[in-house]
């Protein structure tokens, strides 16, 4: 066998791969991190993300600190007539900016909010550590998955009932069911469909909401954070981070293959037909490059074949970026409001429309959009669009599809800021196709693949390969593609590392 | 002296109208439960509303010479135990099996599943090679899940929240079904998997899977959207796919038969058994509420007037209006009667019943293909399908609607005159809530008129031959049979409304927050269809709080 | 009133004009959608012809895919778990492919033309199977089954028929060779396979020169005993010969209902098909790695040679306790043998290590009443036979 330079082979530098470095090197592995862009970072940029959730405790403690400066993001959502909301995740001043609107609905968004925060508590007790597997006839599993029961279970008799119910259900019944208020319901809805392929009333919707909060905070609009500086600030701590734990890190080196020997793997060869050897191989990259791309499909049982081909992974946002020459003015909001998430999508059905169009890969002339406003670094304002339901591979191709998508939602945004299109100054187009190509992800999905009851938890990304192994002896997986997904939370890199350390020690 | 008059007199009503067990509605479930429970023993009173029997199961000659099964239209689902049990043969019961089931394509071709496997594999590889392969292993994964299922439709769901032992065995007894050798002798961490995602996939992830050819996929994907306000594309419809098919005609696992004589003959038989152990049906009876008396209920009072009291009540309706219409808001906990309200029962369905002077041409099909003795449709693709759910969540009929039309006259002789034919036609999807301003006569009519002219597209002989036709609409399902928002299920099969969360989660035991009262409608596990088995399982747990033995081959 | 073949439900083969003159019985058979005769003239002559002279069997419904590409030899050799890597043109080899829990989906006959070019023979039908295995191949798959029509000629005779037909120098060939001929100015590929256990050649070509094919190979055999072969006699030969078939001996994993019914190749006497240590990775090698490793091998196949002169179809098999050890998959009394033979699958140790005090539990049929019999069985080579003159090179002849 051919000795082993490193102990650990990361295969990508996105944040999920930093993690999972940082913290196997701070047990005393030596580490190097190969990444096949000109920086780290991976999809953590600029270009793509608007907001962040905070690297939850477990994920800081892990890794002996970090020191990023967050700043918290409220959210608003536009109204065509001025009467936007907004919230920012402090019930009292939410409670005061719905009453606003309507008393009942006030009362209901902080009653919804305390179940939903229960919940999503309880699912988020289960994303620190591997899920269990059932019938692998091992005690730890078999105790998680009692473990997982009884959390549940001592959630009480009402609200264990609620919560069975809830898990199926879809957002727009609980919401219609709730709220009074269209502007909140697409507000709520907007945020519970973000990762999937799912529409407001698509059954499995409220778990969505469930499972965003538990990387926010618990919260629902509370949770997203601008990073000071940018999203790079993130990603230079990291690294830094990095550097001080002697982890070796190598850019614009793109691993063509996993080298396997004796049915592990022992290394990775890099395009340039550079070999480097490791007792094990960590990868930072979606599951279908992962296993045909690295692993191989060669080397694949035909079953899992299946499996991963039909994980599903279709990217289902753009990115416009405006560049502007002032700060943009919108219809009756102030300075802080631009400072905010700013939504539009105004109600259930305007979002489930677009979803109507997008399910078969059609294009909305009313699209969705997220905005955010932002300073580059030559100090010129821009503002960065987040195109909800853009899907990849559009119909009649995204060369075509581009144009019309970007005047679509400059008119939607003229509606609501309608002086906007004087001071725009340059404009880049992002789409799912780009995001594949530019970032190596296979599909273009943020998400590395949906997040949709059917691929998560144990099922994540496919069954048999839920605890970061892959069916390769040796090969891990730590990105966003694995339990409990994407998000920009660290956790898969968390548990990834922890499960490596596990098989080593 | 007077006060001893009255009571007496109270007495002496109460002993005229007083039964061991009333069951309100007499259709398949109520009568179901009706009979088993009769069969063991209890003197049983059923009360209908209609001036007919049968709720949703019924022929009727609305038009003389022709017999509609103006609801339900189909039989599979039926569990053969209870046909067994409640000797249902003995009353006139029998299923004809379907010989095909057909989609007809706008370029003039078809595609077609026959009764015959060989035949199906033959017609599939017209259209494509490979899915008449992957139709193998999909029929293996589908029947394997039905396999699964049937076990769990006889079981009564545990209450997961209560601590006494019979729930907590009821639990484990549930769990322990995944881990042990059962009928498949016992499933593999791989087919546990494969079930969770079964029960949480979309019908349209799930073809995927296996299918290339949209013809191929549209014609499967049929069962998943038949009486559901769901789309082929929502998370949960693979599930409805497999309540469709779990259904068997005489072992023939997710074959579908005709109930000779329409679907009537399904609850005249019921009645026939009922009758023969000493139970009684009293149609035009309507409940107009529940009589309850410190938290039980005792018995019910008609709009006729009339009292009726017994040791148990057996609802038979929804549990809305089990629990929203005929019961005291006030009697009941305020957070169950919340869920109740919470509860999701719309209408997506409408129908059509037609009588026709002959047999209409379909050109696509050819002449004496048995493809076209079943099951019609002209959808060729779940992009269409999904379509038509969107027209539907807008408020809005489908303009492109799926149909599932028979003619159940070609193999039945009873239903019209030699030669002459009644042809049922299932319309999906269409809104109990009709966008700007609901229904009307006339926006009635012009839906019917609609769905004619989308048949004729198919058939150029069609509008000819009509001698009448019948259009059946969600709020006609609501007014006259009292199926809430016209839902063909009593309530919506999706995950959040399944198992121990049917109707309401803790309430899935068929037992009511009122002591001695029950449900049985298709609101409560396993659900809609016509299944017999909330009916069954409801018999069974009144009977065991009744302490009496129960037989049968059911339990 | 013409009947449309579209609702006919099973195919007629390129031969069925010549197999339904040659049937005298009328009795037809289901055989993966086509229909075929069960039996010609009565089984025992029709098997005696298969160990005495020539037999002709129409081997069209097997399935048959066509595998082509760069990467076919790769492909190949990544589907089966028998190490092909120095497979030469123009052979043919036995294999068997399994799922990933290392379960058998099936066994079959792969023909190589050239490392870009392969035909695959089997019994279930498979072409989902083989193109999700090919992704990340460059091969293309195609279903072959009705366009190239097959003809199983098999008997001592076989090889002088097969001259007399226009095939030169066969008698060279040897087991498991295959060679492209022109005979009478149509293509024909004849190799040295088959189903019998006994000398033999199968012959392929395309359906339209089925026809003039069967009428030159009988022609060729008329004077060597030759004879239309149907299922039943093709049963009877295989059992003999020892040959697994699936669905009959094992369930396909593929088309298992039950995960239970599923069996690896040790389980069915495949485990020398097995090469865990061929250089490429192969679909199940894990799980069956996995499976060697820990000795879980649960079942085995074995033969049996039964008392008494009933055939044991369907029998329970006990030991000396009465405890269920297991069932008979394939049973015949062997005409040529004298001797009451069947196919076991039997739960480890037994047949393994326990092989005394065997019994199978027979339900013989007498005039309407089945007599229970109890027969004591002794396991035995599964081969049961198999005549020196399957393997000689040159063939034997008869001039």
């Amino acid at each position: 066998m051919s000795q082993s330079d490193y102990d650990v082979i990361v295969i990508g530098g996105g944040h999920n791969g930093l993690v999972c470095a940082n913290i196997l090197a701070k047990k005393n592995k030596k580490v190097i991190i190969v990444e096949a862009r000109s920086t780290c970072g991976g999809l953590l940029d600029d270009q793509i993300i608007n907001c962040v959730p905070n690297f939850s405790t477990e994920v800081v403690n892990a890794l002996g600190g970090l020191s990023v400066k967050y700043k918290p993001k409220s959210t608003i959502a536009l109204s065509e007539t001025g009467q936007h909301i907004r919230l920012t995740g402090n019930q009292h001043i939410d409670h005061r900016s719905i009453a606003t609107f309507s008393e009942s609905d006030a009362d209901r968004y902080v009653e919804f909010h305390n179940k939903m925060s229960l919940f999503s508590k309880t699912l988020g007790s289960f994303m620190m550590s591997s899920p269990p597997r059932v019938m692998n006839h091992n005690y730890s599993d078999y105790f998680k998955l009692f473990k997982l029961g009884m959390n549940v279970r001592f959630l009480g008799k009402k609200n264990f009932n609620e919560f069975a119910r809830m898990i199926g259900l879809n957002i727009a019944d609980e919401l219609e069911d709730n709220f009074e208020n269209t502007l909140l319901q697409g507000l709520i809805a907007h945020d519970s469909i973000i990762g999937s392929n799912l529409g407001p009333r698509s059954p499995g919707t409220v778990i969505n909401l469930m499972y965003r909060m538990a990387n926010h905070d618990n919260s629902i609009f509370g949770g997203n954070y601008e990073i000071e500086g940018g999203c790079n600030q993130l990603t230079d701590a990291l690294v830094s981070l990095a550097e001080k734990n002697k982890i070796k890190i190598i850019t614009s080196a793109k691993v063509s293959k996993c080298i396997i020997q004796d049915d592990r793997a022992i290394g990775v060869e890099l395009e340039d037909g550079k070999q480097i050897y490791g007792k094990s191989v960590v990868s930072n990259a979606d599951p279908k490059s992962t296993y045909f791309n690295l692993l191989g499909s060669e080397n694949l049982d035909t079953d899992v074949k299946r499996r991963v081909k039909h994980y599903r992974s279709k990217g289902r946002v753009a990115k416009l970026i405006l560049d502007l020459n002032s700060i943009p003015s919108f219809n009756n909001c102030d300075e802080s409001d631009l400072e905010s998430r700013m939504i539009i999508a105004p109600s259930i059905d305007y979002i489930e429309e677009n979803y109507n169009r997008s399910k078969f890969d059609k294009l909305s002339d009313e699209p969705i959009i997220e905005l955010s406003l932002q300073e580059n670094s030559e100090g010129m304002k821009r503002l960065n669009v987040q195109v909800q339901y853009a899907s990849y591979k559009v119909q009649h191709g995204w060369d075509e599809a581009k144009d019309q998508c970007i005047n679509s939602v400059i008119k939607l945004i003229k509606k609501y800021s309608p002086e906007i299109e004087k001071s725009i100054e340059g404009k880049k187009f992002i789409s799912p196709d780009d995001v594949e190509i530019d970032y190596n992800v296979s599909g273009g999905h943020w998400h590395h693949g949906e997040i949709q009851i059917d691929q998560l938890f144990m099922l994540r990304p496919i069954p048999g390969a839920s605890q970061y192994k892959t069916h390769l002896d040796g090969l891990y997986m730590c990105g966003a593609g694995s339990h409990p997904g994407g998000g920009l939370s660290g956790i898969p890199g968390k548990n990834a590392a922890q499960e490596i350390l596990k098989g080593t020690n | 002296m007077d006060i001893i008059c009255v009571i007496s007199n109270i007495y002496r009503f109460m002993a005229k109208n007083s039964h061991d067990v009333i069951v309100i509605g007499a259709g398949h479930n109520g009568l179901t439960a009706a009979s088993y429970m009769a069969k063991a023993g209890l003197d049983v009173l059923v009360l209908e509303k209609n001036e007919w029997i049968g709720g949703a199961a019924v022929s009727r000659e609305l038009f003389p010479g022709w017999k509609y099964s103006n609801c339900s239209y189909v039989c599979s689902l039926l569990r053969p135990e209870i046909m067994r049990d409640l000797e249902l043969y003995k009353y006139g019961l029998q299923v004809i099996p379907y010989e095909g089931s057909a989609t007809m394509m706008r370029n003039g071709d078809y595609y077609a599943h026959y009764h015959d496997h060989d035949m199906t594999i033959k017609s599939i590889r017209r259209h494509s090679l490979k899915d008449a392969e992957a139709y193998e292993r999909y029929s293996r994964d589908v029947l394997r899940q039905c396999k699964i299922i049937k076990p769990l439709l006889k079981m009564t769901p545990p209450d997961l929240t209560s601590f006494k032992p019979k729930d907590i065995f009821g639990a484990l007894e549930f769990a322990k079904y995944f881990a042990a050798k059962d009928e498949l002798g016992g499933l593999g961490e791989k087919e546990i998997y494969d079930t969770i995602r079964f029960y949480t996939m979309s019908i349209r992830d799930y073809l995927d899977e296996y299918f290339e050819s949209d013809i191929t996929k549209a014609h499967l994907a049929g069962s998943a959207i038949i009486g559901t306000a769901l789309g082929p594309c929502s998370p949960g419809s693979a599930y409805v796919l497999l309540h469709h098919y779990m259904g068997e005609v005489d072992g023939s696992v997710g074959s579908w038969g005709y109930s000779r004589g329409g679907m009537g003959s399904i609850t005249k038989a019921m009645t026939g058994c009922l009758k023969a152990h000493g139970g009684d049906v009293k149609p035009n009876n309507q409940v107009a509420n529940v009589i309850v008396k410190n938290g039980k209920a005792i018995g019910v009072a008609t709009t006729n007037g009339d009292e009726y009291y017994a040791k148990k009540i057996v609802s038979n309706l929804d549990v809305k209006r089990t629990f929203l219409t005929i019961t005291e808001e006030k009697s009941l906990p305020s957070d169950f009667v919340q869920k109740v309200k919470n509860f999701k029962i719309r209408g997506s369905s409408g129908k059509l019943n037609i009588a026709l002077d002959g047999l209409p041409d379909f050109p696509c099909i050819p002449e004496g293909d048995p493809g076209g003795g079943g099951d019609m449709h002209f959808t060729e693709s779940i992009e269409e399908m999904e379509g038509a759910y969107d027209d539907w969540k807008r408020g809005e009929w489908s303009k492109n609607p799926y149909v599932d039309m028979c003619i159940p006259s070609k193999s039945d002789p009873t239903m019209a005159s030699p030669g002459k034919h009644y042809m049922s036609v299932f319309i999906q999807y269409v809104p109990f809530n009709l966008a700007n301003g609901g229904w009307n006569e006339e926006r009635k009519q012009a839906f019917g008129k609609h769905i004619i002219e989308c048949i004729s597209a198919f058939s150029p002989n069609f509008k000819d031959l009509i001698n009448h036709y019948e259009v059946r609409t969600p709020l006609d399902l609501h007014n006259e049979v009292g199926l809430t928002e016209g839902n063909i299920f009593q309530g919506e099969l999706t995950m959040d409304q399944l198992m121990f969360n049917r109707p309401v989660t803790g309430y899935a035991q068929y037992r009511t927050p009122l002591k001695n009262m029950y449900m049985c409608s298709s609101s409560t596990h396993p659900g809609g269809g016509v299944m017999g088995a909330p009916g069954a399982n409801a018999a069974r747990e009144l009977l065991l709080d009744m302490n009496i033995p129960q037989k049968g081959n059911y339990y | 009133m013409s009947k449309d073949n579209r609702f006919i439900a099973l195919k007629k083969t390129p031969f069925h004009s010549r197999t339904s003159l040659a049937s005298r019985t009328n009795k037809w058979y289901n055989w993966n959608g086509y229909t075929v005769p069960t039996e010609y003239s009565t089984t025992e002559l029709e098997y005696t012809a298969a160990r005495n002279g020539t037999s002709v069997m129409d081997l069209t419904p097997m399935c048959k895919y066509e595998i082509k590409g760069s990467d076919a030899h790769k492909y190949i050799d990544y589907l089966v778990t028998r190490d092909l890597s120095e497979m030469n043109d123009n052979t043919v080899a036995y294999i068997i492919w399994c799922n990933e829990d290392g379960k058998v989906i099936d066994d079959g006959t792969i023909f190589k033309h050239s490392s870009e070019h392969f035909m695959l023979c089997c019994a279930v039908k498979i072409l989902n199977w083989l193109n999700d295995s090919a992704i990340g191949f460059d091969v293309t798959i195609k279903d072959v089954t009705d366009t190239i029509a097959a003809l199983s000629i098999q008997g001592p005779t076989s090889c002088s028929t097969l001259k007399n037909f226009g095939a030169d120098s066969l008698e060279n060939m040897k087991p498991f060779e295959m060679k492209e001929y022109n005979i009478n100015g149509y293509n024909v590929l004849i190799s040295r396979t088959g189903f019998t256990g006994d000398l033999g050649y199968e012959l392929w070509t395309d359906p339209q020169n089925a026809e003039t094919m069967w009428d030159s190979v009988m022609e060729a055999g008329s004077l060597l005993k030759i004879r239309p072969f149907g299922m039943n006699a093709l049963e009877m030969t295989r059992i003999e010969a020892g040959f697994i078939q699936t669905n009959t001996d094992f369930v396909a994993a593929e088309d298992a209902l039950r995960p239970v019914r599923m069996r690896s190749p040790y389980e069915i006497g495949m485990g020398w098909l097995v090469h865990l240590n061929k250089k490429n990775y192969f679909v199940g090698k894990n799980a069956l790695k996995k499976e060697k490793q820990s000795g879980t091998t649960e079942r085995c196949l074995v033969g049996l040679d039964i008392d008494g002169d009933k055939p044991a179809h369907g029998s329970v098999i006990y030991n000396e306790k009465k405890e269920d050890i297991g069932i008979v998959t394939a049973a015949l009394w062997s005409p040529t043998l004298k001797k009451n033979i069947a196919l076991a699958s039997l739960k480890r140790p037994y047949g393994i290590k326990i092989k005394d005090n065997i019994f199978a539990e027979i339900y013989h049929p007498e005039e309407i009443e089945y007599r229970k019999i109890w027969a004591r069985c002794k396991i035995v080579k599964r081969q049961f036979y198999s005549p020196e003159r399957r393997n000689n090179v040159p063939a034997d002849l008869y001039e």
